[in-house]
């Protein structure tokens, strides 16, 4: 007679290593950046507690809260196209009636995923060259006067940034749309077109009610990896001109690592968690809340 | 058991032959003795080679890529082929950034054994806290030792003989002397001879007729005349040096002072500076309490600061937007594609943009390089001449990460292999060969340039350097990491006339506060240099 206690616990056991190491690289990194953001904390020299200082100055100072508006507006713009731009790409493949044809644009619309993301960053880093790319492009079209330093004008370059990627039909998104449109049942298609529905409507009254759950998956990666990625920003501006396009990660990394002042960082961070949790939270409950309930 | 007395015969013999062969090695070695006559600290016994030839061993240059990196191999590959006991191996780290976080990772804790063996010394020392700190630790190797040796590569001639003797100083502190120099970098102004042809400008000599050279190609349709990157933020240095060098004493470790020192700062004793000598203050010493102190009392919104200011707004109106952003590639190409007729930039860059422009053929220009030109009329409280950054660049040192011994003495013969006018040679031009850049001029003396890359040096060479804390003094650069948005928006606000230096100086100064007090705090500076101060632990 075997004791269940003995099976009970195996799954635990397997999954205690990886449970380890997420603790030990992520829970503890957490933990360790709360404590230190109470700190003085500071690259070669030893720390001293000193209350909630650095987020009383974090919360006077205003390239954080300016980091936060560009970082608003760069996530709104981000989580959008992220969603409504492969959504249309997977709806537009539905339509494409031969097989071999929509095999051929699906393999196109994924196979740039193959191509690393910091090398598209830097590829649009150069076209927006003040010398060559797109000014190149509009001096030989003769719309001269719309030439720009692109990444070097405070009135152009947050837009010049959201603008990398275009047309933003990330492959992976594009796929969990497209997968999702498959996975609505033949019966439902079936009984739409008994019914006599237009493409139209077949796009909002079958597709999009159906593929919520997916757009909620996307919004939400689209979310955090926008509020918590900081490369595309690092490799392009760096958050210049002067702070016109700074973000809260970006301005994190320069204390951190630009004048060693840790504790200071550590409360930046500790405040970007804070939103990011609030926000992943607020949007799941409020904009979806419906449908969970439903 | 007659088969087991053969095997034991024939094993002896091989033994044998083994030790003999080994014996031959040591004594044929290219290393073998090479003998001491300094103060013997060094010293190999005579006839022996300092390390075990027997013993396989493994030492690593850590270089930052292209600094030399294809000549850094082939001297590793060539030293390898001499001692096959010893393996070294380049390790080459991307960029300076990286290049400073492995240096910290390797260097900041008490032990610092898997360090690479020789290093880019100024990269090591940042994160550590200064030479001093390095040599208090043990660290460091200390050149002095070696400099009397006889280098096996170069004759048995004395290592020092490669240098001159007013060179070996400036890669020393009190404590010891921390790499030999091998190169020289300096700040220079490129121009696109062609164009400038073309347009009918000749070459400015004075700082007037560069900036009226500016005013007529903007006024010809040429955007921004000079190609700038961060580098060109040098030239407030170069104006704040004119303004500033005059008074310098004020800013000089003084004989009053508890950080006085009279072995190594006795060139600060009754100093004045004199025009006709702009070497006169190579070996001066700034005190950090009197800049500090300086600034804490003038807010950096002074008339001197201002005027700096003011002059710099003045040449950098040419400069494209927001230059401390542009890469020097990217002004490289500007340059390159006679977008722009000068380019501010480092010596660094000359060995590229030669074979650059050669490439371009028919499509290519005549090129050339010039100092920063001296005003005709200089502003008041200015002196007419600017002098602009020209010192050591290429600083290998030595990190004793296996302490003294065998693997010293095999890091100390590969320094040697490398730091003698054949060998040094060999890394220029195969450093020049695979494209990569050489830093500027050579130091090492014997190591010839090709004419027409020592013409394309020719204006960077300048006797006597820059101060660089000048700059420091004037605000150049005078933030904390994070602050560096504020400072490069009025900065560019400046250059495109949106405020005037007062306005910019008004508007910088917390910054430039923010960041003294930092430096006080960290120093622990009491702000009275005739007591002695405790830094912050």
């Amino acid at each position: 007679m075997e004791n269940p206690k003995r099976y009970n616990i195996i799954p635990y056991l397997f999954i205690a290593p990886t449970f380890v190491l997420i603790f030990l690289f992520s829970y503890y990194a957490v933990y360790n950046a709360i404590e230190l953001s109470f700190t003085d904390a500071s690259i070669g020299f030893s720390k001293n507690f000193i209350g909630l200082a650095n987020y009383k100055e974090l919360l006077n100072n205003t390239v954080f809260w300016t980091s936060f508006k560009n970082q608003a507006l760069i996530t709104v713009t981000t989580v959008f196209n992220s969603i409504f731009f492969p959504l249309l790409a997977a709806e537009l493949l539905f339509f494409v009636r031969r097989r071999e044809v929509a095999n051929v644009f699906k393999t196109l619309f994924v196979l740039p995923m193959l191509v690393p993301s910091i090398v598209t960053i830097l590829t649009w880093r150069y076209l927006y060259n003040n010398d060559f790319g797109f000014n190149t492009l509009l001096i030989s079209m003769g719309w001269g006067n719309l030439a720009r330093n692109w990444l070097n004008d405070a009135s152009v370059a947050i837009w010049a940034i959201i603008m990398v990627g275009f047309p933003f039909v990330s492959g992976l998104y594009f796929l969990i749309f497209h997968a999702g449109i498959n996975s609505i049942g033949t019966d439902i298609f079936e009984a739409a077109l008994i019914d006599g529905v237009n493409n139209l409507q077949m796009v909002t009254k079958i597709h999009l009610p159906n593929v919520v759950p997916y757009i909620k998956v996307v919004f939400t990666l689209a979310l955090i990896g926008s509020l918590s990625g900081f490369g595309l920003v690092a490799a392009t501006t760096g958050g210049g001109p002067g702070n016109n396009t700074m973000i809260p990660s970006m301005l994190m990394y320069k204390v951190a690592f630009g004048q060693g002042s840790f504790g200071y960082a550590s409360a930046i961070g500790v405040v970007l968690l804070l939103i990011i949790l609030t926000l992943t939270l607020l949007t799941r409950s409020v904009i979806f809340g419906r449908e969970e309930a439903n | 058991m007659k088969t087991n007395r053969r095997e034991f015969l024939k094993l002896s013999a091989l033994a044998t032959a083994g030790v003999l062969l080994a014996a031959c090695t040591q004594s044929t070695s290219p290393t073998a003795a090479p003998k001491t006559d300094g103060d013997g600290s060094d010293a190999a016994p005579a006839g022996a080679s300092p390390w075990d030839v027997n013993k396989k061993d493994k030492i690593v240059l850590s270089v930052i890529n292209n600094y030399y990196t294809a000549g850094w191999k082939k001297m590793a590959a060539d030293y390898m082929a001499l001692h096959p006991e010893t393996e070294v191996v380049v390790d080459v780290v991307a960029d300076n950034d990286t290049y400073l976080q492995k240096m910290t990772t390797w260097l900041t804790g008490d032990d610092f054994s898997q360090s690479a063996d020789i290093v880019h010394i100024n990269f090591a020392a940042s994160p550590v806290g200064g030479y001093q700190v390095m040599y208090q630790k043990d660290m460091i190797y200390d050149f002095r030792k070696m400099l009397d040796e006889p280098n096996p590569y170069n004759d048995n001639k004395k290592v020092r003989d490669c240098f001159t003797p007013e060179d070996l100083p400036l890669v020393t502190v009190a404590e010891g002397q921390y790499a030999l120099p091998f190169d020289w970098v300096g700040i220079a102004i490129m121009y696109n001879k062609t164009l400038l042809d073309k347009e009918g400008i000749a070459l400015p000599k004075t700082y007037e007729e560069f900036d009226a050279a500016c005013a007529k190609l903007r006024k010809g349709g040429m955007a921004a005349p000079i190609a700038a990157a961060s580098e060109a933020a040098w030239y407030i240095s170069s104006f704040a040096d004119a303004a500033l060098r005059s008074r310098e004493y004020d800013f000089l470790v003084q004989p009053e002072d508890g950080l006085w020192d009279e072995a190594t700062m006795a060139a600060n004793r009754d100093f004045v500076f004199d025009e006709n000598d702009w070497t006169c203050d190579r070996y001066t010493v700034i005190s950090g309490e009197r800049v500090c102190m300086h600034k804490r009392e003038t807010k950096l919104t002074d008339p001197t600061t201002v005027k700096i200011w003011e002059q710099f707004a003045n040449i950098g109106k040419y400069f494209q937007e927001n230059f401390t952003a542009a890469s020097s590639m990217e002004i490289q190409s500007s340059f390159e594609l006679s977008k722009a007729a000068f380019f501010m930039s480092g010596s660094w860059n000359v060995g590229v943009l030669n074979s650059d422009i050669k490439e371009m053929g028919d499509d290519g220009f005549e090129w050339g390089t010039m100092s920063f030109p001296p005003y005709a009329n200089a502003p008041e409280g200015f002196q007419a001449g600017m002098r602009t950054l020209y010192v050591v660049g290429n600083t290998m040192g030595i990190i004793k990460s296996q302490g003294d011994g065998d693997h010293l003495e095999r890091v100390k013969d590969f320094y040697k292999f490398c730091y003698n006018p054949k060998n040094a040679q060999d890394i220029f031009e195969t450093t020049l060969n695979a494209g990569n850049y050489v830093q500027g001029p050579p130091s090492i003396l014997g190591v010839k340039l090709s004419d027409e890359l020592n013409q394309k040096l020719e204006g960077f060479v300048q006797k006597g350097a820059i101060k660089d804390a000048f700059g420091g003094i004037a605000g150049q650069d005078a933030y904390l990491a994070a602050d560096k948005g504020v400072y490069v928006q009025n900065l560019n606000d400046l250059l495109a006339g949106k405020i005037d230096a007062k306005a910019f100086c008004e508007n910088c100064s917390p910054i430039f506060m923010a960041q003294n007090d930092d430096i006080i705090e960290k120093n622990g500076y009491d702000l009275d240099p005739a007591t002695a101060d405790k830094a912050k632990e």
